[in-house]
């Protein structure tokens, strides 16, 4: 009986070391909540970025390794086709050098429309819906208060692509993606592999797939339960009286080799993805009713933006365990949505207020504020498909 | 003292600001994925933008896109974004006035407060007014 039970428990321990990854296995042990330290942070202004007049910036801002920010902006719809919305993303170097990405000239496809983007050190990749050809035709378009209009429109059908450009603007290739279920962001691990989320068409249930590079389905992975809601569709009020229903919001940023999926402003916890398709479930120790709004990119541990209003407030988070390990306080009654990124603990953010773009450093200060940590433990959960 | 050390809190500003600055600048979009259905089968999803509502940044213009032969709004950026009351003269005339014996502190949309300086119009080149007033400062607006 004594020697069966000894076994179990080895066998237990031999299993759960098995799954656990080493930085779970470093977390397993009694853990202690000091307060963490607190910082007011403010900004000093630096050069205008030349040849960006008055940006329209669609937030948040991505940030690759080495400081270079992308941010994608809104523009004037094409006079060809009016009611289809157009993008261009721009990349800023640290040392302010300027590149734009191009969508309007892709060989082989017509009507390009941007969906997401997503920048890793080596690439920048669009997740856009393209045509093969172009079959104009004039269509009856109906706005929510019933009136219409008519435009002419590429009639031919539209797929999902990835496109791959180099970090320098110029296109590299077009790979057409499975489309096993529809798909609303795109990510790129370092191995060239793709991290795709959106929703099953059947149900609306939210989805997490790894395609490979040449855009077919690798697999699903299997978000762990309670992680995710049931349904990817929030039951909002429609848009303005018309039948369209919104898409929970979600971002993809980078964690070293992994990539963390944000579930924006949702009390559903972080997802961390390996390249090999492993699931970790990262549930942020924030204090009592604080969610997270966004992650700044950074090249270290996760920094949040929070939901609480009238301060910029960002915590810094250990990947490892969602313990809060500093709090940064944004000075000057700037929002934190406007940090760009934090790269060796440097706080990198632009003032697009003038019509120009201008480059503003961080400046941390030990502040007296301290959070109230959440008094429950610390959870790593690990899913292995 | 030639001039008083008063400072004068022009709260009327800040209601005028916020009728001018509602829908016509931002600051930032924010995006939202939205899917539609419509006829013979049509599912689609589109990706839209709504301005993130300031006293500065660009001027907003919104429009239409087309999702499943519905027009859905969305809205983009054009050119930048200048509030007008600081383009009416009368509005500056009795400003500089105010200003000549008293600093005349001026709030924006988001409360935030900067120094009106008459002689560096019409670019008002704004300056901390406080040093470690952090409420203060603000190097942010009214250009």
């Amino acid at each position: 009986m004594i020697s069966t039970t000894l076994l179990c428990v080895s066998l237990s321990t031999l299993l759960t070391s098995m799954f656990l990854t080493p930085s779970a296995r470093a977390d397993s042990g009694p853990q202690s909540s000091p307060v963490p330290p607190s910082y007011a942070v403010s900004f000093e202004r630096g050069e205008e970025v030349p040849g960006v007049d008055a940006p329209a910036i669609v937030l948040p801002f991505q940030c690759v390794e080495d400081g270079t920010v992308y941010f994608n902006q809104p523009k004037p719809p094409d006079a060809a086709a009016p009611f289809t919305p157009s993008l261009e993303l721009s990349s800023v170097s640290p040392s302010r050098e300027v590149h734009t990405f191009l969508l309007s000239h892709i060989p082989d496809l017509f009507d390009v429309q941007e969906r997401d983007f997503y920048a890793s050190d080596s690439h920048v990749v669009f997740l856009v819906k393209a045509a093969r050809e172009n079959k104009q035709a004039m269509k009856t378009l109906k706005a929510p208060d019933g009136a219409e209009a008519h435009g002419s429109e590429n009639n031919a059908e539209h797929r999902p692509y990835i496109l791959v450009f180099d970090r320098e603007g110029r296109y590299e290739e077009a790979v057409e993606v499975d489309d096993a279920f529809a798909i609303i962001k795109i990510s790129e691990f370092p191995s060239g592999s793709f991290l795709a989320y959106g929703y099953e068409r059947s149900d609306h249930s939210p989805k997490l797939a790894m395609l490979k590079d040449d855009g077919k389905l690798i697999k699903f992975l299997e978000i762990p339960s309670g992680a995710a809601p049931q349904s990817a569709f929030i039951p909002a009020p429609s848009d303005r009286g018309t039948s369209a229903a919104r898409i929970a919001s979600a971002q993809f940023v980078r964690s070293e080799r992994n990539i963390v999926v944000v579930q924006n402003k949702t009390d559903f916890p972080l997802l961390e993805v390996s390249e090999a398709g492993t699931v970790r479930v990262i549930r942020p120790k924030l204090p009592e009713g604080v969610r997270v709004d966004t992650l700044i990119p950074s090249d270290g541990n996760l920094y949040a933006r929070v939901n609480e209003s009238g301060i910029g407030l960002i915590y810094e988070l250990n990947p490892q365990d969602g313990e809060v390990v500093g709090r940064f306080e944004i000075a000057d009654g700037r929002q934190a949505a406007n940090v760009a990124c934090v790269h060796d603990r440097k706080f990198l953010s632009f003032d697009s207020g003038h019509g120009k773009l201008i480059q503003l450093f961080g400046k941390l200060e030990p502040s007296a504020a301290s959070p109230k940590p959440s008094t429950s433990r610390p959870v790593v959960e690990v899913h292995n498909p | 003292m030639g001039k008083t050390s008063m400072v004068i809190f022009v709260a009327l500003l800040t209601c005028l600001c916020t009728s001018i600055c509602y829908a016509q600048c931002a600051d930032g979009f924010q995006s939202y994925n939205l899917h539609c259905s419509g006829p013979e089968g049509c599912e689609d999803d589109v990706y839209v933008f709504y301005p993130i509502e300031s006293q500065y940044g660009v001027h907003v213009v919104c429009g239409a896109v087309d999702c499943c032969g519905q027009l859905i709004t969305s809205c983009y950026g054009s050119g930048n974004c200048e509030p007008k009351v600081f383009k009416n003269r009368e509005v500056m005339k009795q400003l500089s006035q105010l200003s000549e014996t008293s600093d005349v502190l001026i709030a924006d949309c988001e409360g935030r407060y900067t120094l009106f300086e008459p002689s560096r119009q019409p670019r008002m080149v704004v300056r901390s007014i406080a040093l470690g007033n952090r409420m203060l400062v603000n190097d942010h607006i009214l250009r």
